[in-house]
């Protein structure tokens, strides 16, 4: 410890290891590694997640394999298990962060994309101060150190983005309770009387962030669409509060106003919101009020998932497709306890049964489809904005939207629209692939292929082996060539690379294949619709897999015509190489039968 | 499907897609009935949902190129049968005649030769463009709900092949299929309709703006393809009206200019540049405006622009004369918008100045020629007062103009330009101009300013400093002022020091620190000798305290002076031996401390007090030097013996022209008749007789009597000869020296470069002419300062 104190100290009288920061270096000294010990001690009651802490057991092998990547400088796989939704910031059983990892084998890109995607790297914290002594060069430093994160993507941040949006959207308006302040203000010692308000908003977001709200919504409000707060309800309080249960960064100009709202927070039995107002109080650094912030926004994901678990796919209801059918309008009946302000139906795989989910029209329109169906002045626009009334039970009726997909699928669909998180299944990924198309959410589409081509749980037995392929072949959840052509539908290029290098993997097994010989054609028939180039795509990807696969990276030593590597006086060919060159002779012979020219 | 692999069987293939190919037809009929039902208002009875998913399923089955194609023949068709059953019908019976009218008519006579009947039809064209922009509304409408439907064929699809997305299509479609429909031309009709409303309004109808605008908000928003930013607007619309504008405006510009008066048309030009901005701004396109407005421009005020500033009756003559500021704003304002350098209204402009000032000129020559005799002033009193009157009148039109300027013109800095250049053209053609602006300041100092305050004052001398801006001459201006002040000085006739020196300062700031320095001199030699004079009293009182006769001398430094002062031959005086004795003493003092200096006596410029011993009482006099030396001569006559003329220039030696001015001052002037002359007549003849008159009488004590030469005077033709000849000599030394002093700083250099130099350092002082300067040049030669170089003969050398 002494040693490297004495390096440092020698350090700030004038040798400077990162000349390009030289700068940054001098505003901020470097501190000694005993304070940056206590200062670990410090933070270790706050400390981000240890793998431990993790959820299930997937979470913390998505973790490891994140871990793996940033030391491999695989970005893809980077890309993957952020997609996944794994937490950035936790630290592995030996205190490294994945940026950490990144910064210390030198990989820019990685590090780069994680500090993009919400890693942080903060001078006052001993895990960023070991990013930035580790890293390995100094544009990684230069990088770590100019990073203002508060222009990094959080993962959370559309979710909470959107519930928040909410509160102020107009069209379509979704808004079904409006709660109103007493025109009578609560007298309040030195405050200007608070403008009565009213606040137009969602019993389901209100039932799924509260329990107080959820009992009285069930309750006593249950058929109110107006309510009336009390007139000793401070209106700017209850403002906060309901920013708050939509997810809003929340600000407090005065002590007064926050007293009084943590007043209406336990009054409103809100403990997390006592202790968030407490946290806003406190003199903290701005990565502790964006981890507050963060935890905040968790928690409320948190609701969100109970709540599309229990209130939205177990309130599903079940009714036979004859009767169904028969109906004469679309509407169907809720009890008038739901929330819910729309139904949307799936048939079953039977073909018997029609499945209907109570959901949201304030979620369903992260979907630009919904959002579309919703402001358009087709029917579903039409009668969505009209009361369906009740039946002669006093049940709500709902009008119906139908989804052309199957059970498993919807569900998928409703968590990701919920909650952003969701595990998909790789063995129906292609249908949500499909399905999220059809939807226009990009982030699910991808998603989905993540899951499609993700398939190392050794566990998991829907994923299948094709024994004629090879023993030792990637496991896959659908037919190779379904996932290229989805991959070409859909416009993800992931699977248009995965399959390229699945065949690559296995050449010699397919280039015999007819179905391969049409997919070749299907590729080159896909580009001369496009331009008049005579590349086909699938064949100078598959050239590249393989390429990676032998090794063969020196482009020098290849002929430029045929990409073959080449013998000549001064080299000797290798055994990989060889091996490759008749790989491509199997192209080269494909493409000779089927008459194409690449 | 799957050949090979029989465990891939196990795999489920994915739901949705295993039902093979769709059937194009029964999609397409199912998305052309729902169409349909869309542009009947059925929307609200379609699923969203179910439209969609269909279009989906083709877009992704690889359909979607037969679906566009579809799309576009289904709405072309329709919008087709739309002209046929909507908008031709009602075209048919109400716009034909007005086609023809103001097509035909070139959009001009249409509005006279409209009979009532037509103004049905004018309805009936309102009526069409509402029935137009209805169509053009449900179009809208249907293709912002098509391309819900076929959202995804716009992201897959169209984006990908570039193609316009559906909602563009679709009103491409409306421009192609309805406003340029190959049988019944929507779009002439609208425009028609339109330029008619235009002509309407232009005749003073009022007309449905609101339906208009909403017309040409279509046709804006119907881009033509493949031209970045054009529209049927632009393309379509604008060249006829614009066209149709040029014919009005021409026949405009006829009428006005036959039947208003220039006042009348600025007012109606003005109004027309401002309807048509308002219409261009409120219903017509933003992007016209300045088209339009550049119509009315060339055709109101380009052309006959010229014609309303110089007309004879009520052009800027009569404008400026009449004070017509309203008119001058409106004139410039105009003149301003087509042309930016203002040439016409500035040309006007300073043919009228000059030819104002030339009047002035003209006045004041007049004046000098034909003094007004009734008044008993001499020839010299009425140049001062032509002076006067010529300089209060320069400024006078000068401070009109400025008014003018400021007050109709913005200040404009090209218009001031010109102002500046006529006024400097008419001021420096009066040859006389330096010397009576010289002569203005002269009087001011001496009489004019005395008991202003010093603002006052400063008000009158800034305006003497304008008029000095536009002389060219400076060097005229400096030799007579110089005269004027030493005058001033030696007579001690200047109101005030202050005033002098301000006068100077200001002198100082407009030309600079040369062209003062000896006016300067010629203040600090006043100063020295009154220092001067202390010492000598001082001096005196200690040496000769008996002595009488007290005396006071300026000593002034030559060169400083004007030249006339110190020419020794001129100003000849034998003094009476008693002042003769003291002058001796003061050039011994004067020696004695300024070693090496020589004196030179001006008694032209002095005076004296004399006492005088009259029969009834004593008188004090105060009398010029000459004067003085006069009467000394008769102080030893008995009473009653006089001297003749001659005998008093024998005693004297006082030049004749001195001496003759001298006499007539104590001998003809009534009030001062100290002299007694026989014969008695105005004229003094060498054959004269003087005698002291013991009679005299006066009611005062002191009295002065002035020489004529004193009374204030603009310059007899001699004396002005004298003076150009002085300021010539001048100019030759001044061109020597810029040319000495360029040559030597450049060694070598050009003719023409050279004469352009010299002019260039002269002309703060005086307006050199390339003949002077030809001259100087070869006289600079001859006496070997520079030569001529050896190759090249337009070159000279300076010679060190």
């Amino acid at each position: 410890m002494d040693e490297e104190f004495i390096e440092r100290v020698d350090m700030e009288d004038g040798f400077v290891p990162f000349p390009q920061v030289e700068i940054i270096v001098e505003d901020l000294p470097l501190e000694s590694k005993h304070k940056l010990i206590s200062r670990l001690w410090r933070e270790e009651g706050t400390r981000a997640n240890t793998v431990d802490d993790l959820p299930s057991q997937q979470d913390k092998a998505r973790f490891h394999e994140l871990c793996e990547a940033c030391r491999a400088g695989d970005l893809e796989q980077v890309d993957n298990m952020v997609s996944f939704g794994v937490d950035v910031n936790a630290i592995d059983e030996f205190d490294y962060t994945p940026l950490i990892l990144a910064s210390l084998c030198g990989h820019e890109e990685v590090v780069k994309y994680l500090l993009e995607h919400g890693a942080i790297c903060d001078r006052d914290t001993f895990q960023g101060e070991r990013c930035l002594y580790g890293a390995l060069t100094d544009n990684i430093r230069s990088l770590l150190l100019k990073f203002d994160i508060s222009k990094a993507v959080d993962a959370i941040q559309p979710f909470a983005a959107h519930i928040a949006s909410l509160l102020s959207k107009i069209e379509p308006s979704t808004s079904d309770v409006i709660f109103s302040s007493s025109t009578k203000s609560p007298s309040s010692v030195g405050s200007v009387p608070a403008e009565p308000r009213q606040f137009h908003l969602h019993r389901f977001i209100l039932t799924a962030r509260s329990t107080y709200f959820r009992d009285n919504l069930a309750g006593r409000w249950r058929s109110k669409k107006l309510v009336k707060l009390s007139s000793s309800m401070d209106p700017r309080a209850f403002d906060i509060v309901v920013k708050y249960l939509y997810s809003v960064d929340i600000t407090i100009g005065s002590m007064e106003l926050n007293d009084r709202t943590a007043q209406v927070a336990r009054k409103l039995d809100l403990p997390d919101l006592i202790a968030t107002l407490e946290n806003l109080n406190a003199e903290e650094s701005f990565r502790r009020k964006r981890e507050h912030r963060q935890d905040d926004m968790r928690r409320a994901q948190a609701d969100f998932e109970r709540f599309v678990q229990n209130d939205v796919i177990r309130a599903r209801t079940e009714v036979r497709k004859e009767e169904f059918l028969a109906g004469k309008d679309r509407f169907c009946t809720v009890p008038v306890e739901s929330t819910a302000d729309i139904l949307l139906s799936v048939e079953d795989d039977e073909g018997e049964m029609v499945v209907l989910y109570p959901t949201h029209r304030a979620m369903l329109i992260r979907s630009e489809y919904y959002m579309t169906m919703f402001t358009s002045s087709f029917a579903e626009g039409a009668y969505s904005v009209c009361d369906g009334g009740e039946d002669q039970d006093g049940n709500r009726r709902l009008p119906v939207v139908a989804l052309s997909a199957s059970r498993q699928v919807a569900e998928i669909v409703l968590r990701y629209l919920y909650t952003d998180r969701v595990d998909i299944p790789g063995a129906i990924a292609l249908d949500v692939l499909y399905c999220a198309d059809l939807l226009l959410v990009d982030k699910l589409k991808s998603l989905a292929s993540v899951a499609l081509t993700h398939s190392s749980d050794e566990d998991d037995e829907t994923a299948i082996s094709d024994p004629t392929v090879g023993k030792h072949a990637t496991p896959l959840y659908a037919n190779i060539y379904d996932m290229l052509r989805a991959g070409w539908a859909t416009r993800m290029d992931r699977l248009e690379r995965f399959a390229a290098k699945y065949f690559a993997d296995n050449l010699a097994h397919f280039v015999v294949q007819d179905d391969f010989a049409d997919i070749v054609l299907e590729s080159a028939q896909r580009i001369r619709s496009r331009d008049e180039t005579d590349t086909i795509e699938l064949i100078d990807d598959i050239r590249f897999y393989l390429a990676q696969k032998f090794g063969i990276i020196f482009e020098d030593d290849m002929d430029p015509v045929t990409g073959k590597v080449q013998e000549g006086p001064w080299r000797k060919i290798t055994n990989y190489e060889r091996q490759y060159n008749a790989e491509l002779d199997l192209i080269d012979g494909l493409l000779e039968r089927l008459d194409l020219d690449a | 499907m799957m050949s090979s692999g029989k465990s891939r069987v196990k795999m489920r293939p994915p739901r949705n897609r295993d039902s093979g190919d769709v059937n194009f037809d029964d999609s397409w009929g199912v998305l052309s009935t729902a169409m349909q039902e869309m542009y009947r208002k059925n929307a609200s009875r379609l699923s969203y949902e179910e439209l969609y998913r269909t279009a989906y399923t083709l877009v992704l089955k690889k359909h979607a190129e037969r679906l566009y194609n579809s799309f576009k023949t289904f709405v072309a068709q329709h919008l087709r049968e739309i002209v046929g059953s909507e908008l031709a019908p009602l075209a048919s019976n109400t716009t034909n005649s007005l086609l023809t009218s103001t097509i035909g008519g070139g959009g001009l006579t249409s509005t006279i030769a409209v009979p009532l009947a037509a103004a049905d039809k004018r309805e009936g064209g309102i009526r069409f463009l509402k029935a137009a922009k209805a169509q053009w509304d449900d179009h809208c409408l249907c293709m912002r709900m098509i391309s819900d439907i076929l959202m995804y064929m716009d992201r897959v699809y169209c984006k990908e092949l570039q193609l316009p997305l559906i909602y563009d299509a679709g009103l491409a479609l409306f421009r192609d299929h309805v406003v340029r429909n190959n049988e019944f031309q929507v779009g002439e009709h609208i425009y028609a309709i339109i330029l008619d409303q235009i002509q309407l309004e232009r005749d003073g109808d009022i007309v449905d703006t609101s339906t208009i605008k909403a017309t040409v908000l279509m046709l804006e928003s119907l881009t033509e393809d493949k031209i970045d930013g054009e529209t049927v607007y632009s393309r379509s619309f604008e060249p006829k009206y614009l066209r149709s504008s040029v014919d009005f405006y021409t026949a405009e510009a006829e009428k006005l200019a036959r039947e208003c008066d220039s006042s009348q048309y600025l007012i109606k030009t003005e109004k027309r540049l401002q309807e048509e901005y308002f219409r261009a701004m409120s219903y017509l396109s933003v992007t016209s405006e300045p088209k339009i407005t550049k119509i009315v421009e060339e055709n109101l005020i380009t052309k006959n622009i010229v014609s309303v500033i110089k007309s004879d009756t009520y052009g800027l003559t009569f404008m400026i004369s009449n004070d017509r500021f309203d008119d001058l704003k409106r004139v410039y304002r105009l003149c301003k918008r087509v042309d930016p350098e203002k040439t016409d209204l500035r040309s006007a402009m300073m043919a009228r100045i000059i030819q104002q000032g030339g009047e002035i000129n003209q006045d004041a020559l007049e004046c000098l020629k034909h003094p007004d005799k009734s008044k008993g002033v001499t020839a010299q009193n009425a140049a001062t007062a032509a002076a006067f009157k010529w300089v209060e009148e320069v400024l006078g039109l000068k401070e009109k103009y400025d008014r003018i300027l400021n007050e109709t013109m913005d200040g404009d800095n090209q218009v001031q330009t010109s102002l500046t250049n006529a006024f400097s053209s008419f001021i420096n053609k009066m040859n006389r101009c330096s010397e009576f602006l010289s002569l203005f300041i002269d009087d001011n100092l001496k009489k004019g300013l005395k008991g202003k305050t010093e603002d006052e004052a400063e008000a009158v001398l800034d305006r003497a400093i304008t008029l000095f801006r536009y002389i060219t001459d400076k060097d005229m201006f400096e030799t007579y002022y110089k005269t004027h002040l030493a005058k001033r000085l030696l007579g001690g006739r200047s109101i005030s020091d202050d005033v002098e020196r301000m006068m100077i300062t200001k002198l100082k700031m407009e030309v600079g620190f040369s062209f003062t320095t000896k006016l300067e001199g010629m203040f600090k030699d006043m100063k020295v000798s009154n220092d001067m004079m202390q010492d000598y009293k001082a001096h005196v009182q200690n040496t000769d305290p008996e002595r009488t006769i007290e005396m006071s001398v300026s000593v002034l430094t030559s060169t400083n002076w004007p030249v006339s002062l110190s020419t020794i031959e001129s100003h000849t005086c034998v003094y009476p031996p008693e002042i003769e004795r003291i002058k001796r003493s003061f050039e011994k003092f004067y020696v004695d401390r300024h070693s090496g200096r020589v004196l030179t006596w001006n008694p032209n410029m002095g005076n004296a007090d004399i006492r005088v011993t009259f029969r009834k009482r004593k008188h004090e006099l105060n009398v010029s030097t000459y004067a003085m030396v006069i009467l000394m001569l008769f102080n030893d006559l008995a009473d009653g013996e006089s001297l003749r003329y001659e005998e008093i220039k024998a005693a004297t030696s006082i030049p004749d022209n001195e001496l003759i001015r001298n006499l007539q001052s104590l001998a003809v002037v009534p009030k001062t008749r100290i002299l007694i002359k026989q014969p008695m007549s105005k004229d003094i003849s060498p054959t004269d007789r003087f005698s002291f008159n013991l009679g005299f009488e006066s009611q005062y004590i002191r009295i002065k009597i002035p020489t004529v030469a004193y009374i204030n005077k603009t310059e007899t033709d001699s004396e002005r000869k004298g003076t150009m000849d002085k300021v010539d000599e001048l100019r030759r030394y001044q061109t020597d020296a810029a040319i000495v002093r360029i040559m030597k700083a450049r060694k070598t250099l050009e003719h023409n470069i050279l004469v352009a130099e010299v002019t260039g350092q002269l002309s703060s002082h005086f307006h050199p002419d390339a003949a002077l300067i030809k001259k100087r040049i070869d006289a600079m030669l001859e006496r070997e300062y520079i030569e001529r170089s050896a190759e090249n003969r337009q070159v000279y050398h300076y010679l060190a």
